[in-house]
């Protein structure tokens, strides 16, 4: 009777070494643990630049799983493409990538205080608060600082609430919506990878 | 009077918050900062990046308020304007993006393959629309 092999294929994984085995795009599970070793150190690739992506097909690890292990059947469980993203790593690219992420550090701080500015004055926020100084206290009062400071406070503590963390303390276990978010960029930028290597034939699929 | 006071803080507290809400859930909603954390592979570093939108907004916030003056020199406002434009630019592209404004405008024109002339262009015209409303302004 044949062995049965269940393979489940990841969307994307970051390749430490050149050499790419199953093991590092799939995990790989059998009755027969022979088989379930064999497989998993199968290689699929090699890179030979330092930057490089590819796109592998289920198919095509089908295929070389069959050339060596003829009689077995492979269940597939997962996504049927994997994007394999491998870089050299390389030291002088820190300091650029420490500076690159500086900026971002920039525009992330004084870019907020900006577009807040340009909320406050784009609804006339200062009139705003006169109006409500008129509704709660009386026109004549110098009530001012308590709404603007009740406000700032207020806004202060709604950012954090939504961004669910004070400095370093989460405040509970959910991730933050700047998490969320760039799990769904990794996941687009995956998806269109793998459409476009379909598209221009760059695919590693099985022939 | 007391209990007026303490109604117009308890007022202006919440609109705080609701306005903090929606204000920042549209901004992490269009997804600046995780394609620009994504160009530099510093996705690890998410909390940073969303503590100083917060101290930014925060602080900017009580500085228009209350027009407390701040004096950093021409240098020092020319950076912080910088870093505010590329902000928003980066906001109104983000915004052409989440309409799919371009993908639905290079099938109807059939510009796929010179994408990039037209991403030029349409900033060139911004740069040239901000120049112009700023000589107005001046």
């Amino acid at each position: 009777m044949a062995d049965i092999l269940y393979l489940k294929l990841s969307e994307s994984c970051l390749a430490e070494k050149r050499k790419v085995k199953i093991k590092d795009v799939a995990t790989v599970m059998s009755q027969n643990p022979d088989l379930k070793y064999g497989v998993e150190k199968l290689e699929l690739m090699n890179f030979s630049g330092s930057k490089e992506q590819q796109v592998i097909s289920v198919m095509y690890i089908l295929e070389v799983i069959h050339d060596n292990y003829a009689d077995c059947l492979v269940e597939i469980l997962g996504a049927t493409d994997v994007v394999v993203y491998y870089r050299t790593y390389d030291t002088s690219d820190n300091v650029k990538q420490f500076l690159k992420f500086l900026m971002i550090c920039f525009i992330a701080f004084f870019g907020a205080g900006f577009s807040i500015m340009s909320y406050n004055s784009d609804v006339n926020m200062a009139g705003q608060l006169d109006v409500m100084q008129n509704i709660f206290v009386g026109q004549d009062a110098e009530a001012f600082p308590v709404a603007g400071i009740a406000y700032s406070l207020g806004l202060f503590i709604g950012i954090i609430v939504f961004f669910n963390h004070g400095v370093k303390k989460k405040f509970s276990d959910d991730p933050t919506p700047l998490q969320v978010q760039m799990r769904q960029y990794e996941q687009e930028v995956n998806q269109t990878v793998i459409t476009d290597a379909a598209r221009k034939k760059e695919s590693r699929d099985a022939d | 009077m007391l209990i007026r006071y303490t109604l117009l803080a308890l007022a202006c507290f919440a609109s705080g918050i609701a306005i903090a809400g929606g204000y920042f859930a549209f901004i992490s909603l269009i997804g600046i900062f995780p394609k620009l954390l994504e160009k530099v592979k510093g996705a690890r570093h998410y909390m940073i990046i969303e503590c100083l939108l917060a101290y930014g907004a925060g602080i900017a916030n009580v500085l228009y308020l209350f027009n407390i003056p701040l004096h950093i020199t021409w240098a020092g406002y020319a950076v912080i304007c910088l870093f505010g434009g590329i902000f928003v630019g980066c906001l109104a592209g983000a915004l052409t993006e989440v309409l799919n404004v371009l993908p639905i405008a290079s099938r109807r024109f059939n510009v796929r393959r010179n994408m990039p002339y037209v991403i030029y262009g349409l900033a060139a015209g911004k740069l040239v629309g901000s120049l112009i409303s700023v000589a107005i302004i001046m």
